[in-house]
């Protein structure tokens, strides 16, 4: 018999956290960019660090070349991630991820134009702690912060 | 020398050999003559048309090898040897000739003494029978050939369909994320003009804006339609039994665009399995009741009922509403592609959702229609095999 699944819009962990935050935004599109920091700004989350493909995205996490400098560049503990970027993708991003222990802390969440199932299930599966269509929403952040 | 049409002599004794070749050659008949058994099969594997022996070269160990060599010949080859004997048919020689060459061999005795005719006609009639052969062999190379080339053609049409649907399948991931971004964008802009610039827009200002706004959002509604129409028409379907109520309570529940109205959805169990695809049953029923809740009465509340019956080895889903009903010569039209009902061009909508409950359904095996008075709501139908009656099964 088939267990027949609706499709949420999110998905969310019990584990949250309270506002304001730190967020990385791994975003290669600037209108999406644009709308994101308006809604964290508003929301009052001002530390906000910004990333326009998977390849960065990992150069950031993992402290590499200009991302060295912790002090201009903290490790967030919050990654808004997009699935769809030039180069590496937001998947390979979830699973280089995989294999760094040492980022255990940073709660990432995907923040994407699709609401396939197949990238639903693909992400379900790299044990994120939420999935988010964009726009990105008050209610999205509420979900971060339970 | 066309080995195909060689007749190969095995004649140890005298000048056996030579006399029969003159005799056949001189009929137009091509010879081959063998010192022995043992060169003789190895001329019977280059090809001949038949095999003339006589009984003095039945030597018991070539004779073996010989037949063996007969016993390996391809399903549409039977040679004909003609074995030439002394004495009588049932004279103890021949018998043991007869042995020699094996039970199964297309045999033709001849006795001595010789006569010319009697050679040339019963060689003859063993070519003719053997060119038969010859056009079994070619008409089984033919079907062969035939059916290679079909196998062929139905491996480049599978890898060519193959081809379409991830062709399709890329188009509407492409559609659903790239087509829908700007659509997504406009409308994000246009709301934080609104509510950014709120205190000093006009009002005809944000009229304007909540414009933007409600096109993008149709023409984005309008692409993910048009989406699952593709889906539903093109798709592979794997049919599988759906157990209607956790699925329907699933859809009221958690439906995005449903569960502010769930309360108003009202299920009547028992609903029973039917066989369907899943999320095109899902996308089925949504735009159902989503149909059912949109089209009601100026203030009234709407009131939606879901439930079912046997009929035959099939279910009769029913989703009855108390909204404003639909004109009879309206009713089949509803199921048309950008088809709404005149009377309600002024409710949001595309056009296109039941369209796709019609096309789902029938991919599915199933039908719809609709039973309806103006005035006094409308009662959509869905029919599906029970899933009891039939297994699994794919839509290609």
């Amino acid at each position: 018999m088939v267990k027949v699944d609706v499709m949420n819009t999110c998905f969310i962990s019990e584990r949250s956290m309270k506002l304001p935050f730190s967020v990385l935004l791994a975003e290669d599109d600037d209108d999406d960019l644009f709308l994101s920091k308006r809604v964290l700004a508003k929301a009052g989350v001002a530390s906000v660090f910004h990333v326009a493909d998977g390849k960065q995205a990992i150069h950031y996490l993992s402290g590499q070349g200009v991302y060295a400098d912790r002090v201009r560049h903290p490790l967030p503990e919050v990654m808004l991630l997009d699935l769809k970027m030039p180069g590496f993708s937001g998947h390979e991003v979830l699973e280089w991820l995989r294999a760094q222990p040492g980022l255990n802390a940073l709660k990432v969440y995907v923040l994407t134009s699709s609401g396939e199932r197949v990238d639903r299930e693909r992400v379900e599966k790299a044990g994120v702690q939420g999935y988010f269509v964009k726009p990105l929403t008050t209610e999205h952040l509420a979900a971060i912060t339970g | 020398m066309n080995t195909e049409q060689r007749v190969l002599i095995t004649a140890p004794l005298g000048a056996d050999a030579r006399n029969i070749g003159e005799v056949l050659a001189g009929a137009g008949i091509e010879i081959r003559l063998c010192r022995d058994l043992e060169e003789a099969a190895a001329e019977l594997s280059a090809g001949c048309a038949a095999f003339l022996v006589t009984e003095e070269a039945m030597d018991a160990v070539q004779a073996k090898v010989f037949a063996a060599h007969l016993e390996r010949q391809p399903p549409w080859s039977d040679v004909p040897v003609v074995l030439i004997t002394s004495g009588g048919q049932f004279s103890p020689i021949s018998s043991r000739a007869t042995a020699l060459i094996g039970p199964r061999t297309n045999l033709t005795l001849i006795e001595r003494p010789l006569r010319a005719s009697t050679l040339v006609a019963t060689l003859k009639t063993a070519l003719r029978a053997r060119s038969r052969q010859y056009e079994i062999r070619d008409l089984l190379a033919d079907r062969e050939k035939l059916m290679a080339s079909l196998e062929e053609r139905v491996a480049e049409r599978t890898l060519k369909l193959q081809q379409m649907v991830e062709e399709l399948e890329a188009f509407s991931y492409s559609v659903s994320h790239d087509l829908r971004a700007p659509l997504r964008v406009l409308d994000g802009y246009a709301r934080a003009l609104t509510e950014d610039y709120a205190h000093t827009l006009e009002p005809g200002a944000k009229d304007l804006l909540a414009r933007i706004s409600r096109a993008a959002n149709r023409m984005d509604r309008l692409t993910q339609d048009v989406l699952a129409y593709t889906r539903v028409s093109r798709g592979e379907l794997t049919l599988e039994p759906v157990d209607l109520e956790p699925m329907l309570r699933g859809v009221i529940e958690q439906y995005p665009s449903l569960i502010a109205s769930s309360h108003l959805i009202h299920l009547r169990p028992p609903l029973g399995t039917v066989l369907a695809h899943g999320p095109s049953l899902i996308q089925c029923f949504s735009n159902l009741l989503e149909n059912a809740l949109k089209f009601v009465r100026k203030d009234e509340e709407p009131h939606v009922e879901i439930y079912a019956e046997p009929r035959g080895d099939r279910i009769r889903v029913t989703v009855a509403d108390r909204g404003m009903g639909i004109e009879p010569a309206q009713q089949q039209r509803v199921f048309g592609m950008f088809e709404r009902a005149a009377a309600h061009k002024h409710l949001a909508g595309t056009g296109i959702g039941l369209a796709i409950v019609k096309k789902a359904a029938e991919r599915m095996g199933g039908s719809v229609g609709v039973e309806s008075e103006v005035g006094n709501g409308a009662r959509f139908w869905l029919e599906l095999a029970k899933a009891e009656t039939i297994g699994t099964e794919r839509v290609a």
